[in-house]
């Protein structure tokens, strides 16, 4: 039987950034790289996302071919996007961040190049209620879709001595 | 028959209460539905299984809500599935009792203040005996089903 060895391999960001510019530039998508505690993160602009996603996907230098997750963060002047890919043959991860308008947040889906997105976009809607274009299936995931509120953002308070508990309407 | 073994030569008449008997025979005969929702359903697993074991009881779990005459409730009920409770206790034929096991189920528990749980049960079914604890031991378990044996014998045909 063959023993598969993994070795565990020093990552240089700075390469991940100089494969990812390479493809990048030339389609002239600005990103914005910076290092925290030796993670990569990118910003980009909410209209290059699929693009860019795209780009990290098919190259096959980089191949990031798994999602690892996608969550949002409510900043009350903006909320914003955050996705986590991963590269098993290069061993690479890259945390992609999108910011999006506090009024009217609204965001491309990723579904069509990551299947795993799709749960995640919809959780992402029903508790932030950013608005994903182009997802085939947005009902809720979690929630039951009745409750007129996005419980994590910051604006959100539990007023339970106000709010009825009840069963939703809909199946009775 | 015990007691009445060799009294009978030839067929015979008994007369008994009819309360009595229907009540005796539906408290030594609560068959359960296979109903697990969050973590209290692993102490009602524990209580059902072979150590504590429900069968002792006549308690026999069958795994249709129509052939069952009680459910417990071990568990929170969020509001997305308050509905799904609901269809199942429709569903359950009469006689049916409800037990509500552990403070999720009794008033929402530790998710009380939360966004999407339900502030208990009742508010869905209405629910019989109510059983304490987070969870509640498989003892206080017994004690709650001991107690719904007190409320079916306090039934009449008169009044359900
Ligand atoms: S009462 Fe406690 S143990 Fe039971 S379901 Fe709720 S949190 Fe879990």
């Amino acid at each position: 039987m063959e023993i598969l060895e993994f070795k565990y391999k020093k990552v240089d960001v700075q390469e991940i950034i100089e494969v990812v510019e390479k493809y990048t530039k030339p389609s002239g998508l600005l990103c914005n790289f910076f290092i925290f505690k030796d993670q990569l993160f990118c910003e980009i602009k909410r209209e290059d996302l699929k693009k860019f996603v795209e780009i990290l996907n098919k190259k096959p230098e980089l191949s990031f071919e798994y999602l690892k997750c996608i969550t949002a963060v409510d900043y009350i002047d903006y909320l914003e996007m955050v996705y986590l890919f991963y590269s098993f043959k290069n061993q690479w991860s890259i945390n992609v961040k999108v910011k999006l308008d506090a009024l009217n947040p609204q965001v491309d889906s990723i579904y069509e190049i990551y299947r795993a997105a799709d749960w995640y976009e919809r959780e992402m809607a029903e508790m932030f209620g950013i608005n994903i274009i182009g997802h085939p299936n947005l009902k809720p995931l979690l929630l039951s879709g009745d409750e007129g509120f996005y419980p994590l953002r910051k604006s959100f308070e539990i007023k339970w001595e106000e709010r009825e508990y009840l069963p939703p309407k809909k199946f009775e | 028959m015990g007691f009445l073994e060799g009294k009978f030569k030839k067929p015979n008449i008994i007369t008994v209460c009819y309360d009595k008997l229907m009540n005796a025979a539906r408290s030594r005969s609560l068959w359960y539905l296979t109903f697990g929702v969050a973590c209290c359903a692993i102490e009602f697993m524990a209580a059902a299984a072979s150590h504590y074991d429900f069968e002792r009881y006549g308690m026999f779990f069958r795994a249709s809500p129509r052939q069952v005459d009680m459910i417990i409730i071990s568990g929170t009920i969020t509001r997305k599935y308050a509905p799904v409770v609901k269809r199942i206790y429709e569903q359950m034929a009469e006689p049916k009792y409800v037990v509500a096991m552990g403070s999720c189920a009794i008033s929402g528990g530790p998710f009380y203040d939360s966004y999407s749980v339900v502030q208990g049960v009742d508010k869905v079914i209405p629910v019989d005996v109510y059983v304490q604890g987070c969870p509640p031991r498989p003892e206080a378990l017994y004690m709650g089903l001991l107690k719904l044996k007190d409320v079916i014998n306090r039934e009449t045909i008169v009044v359900k």
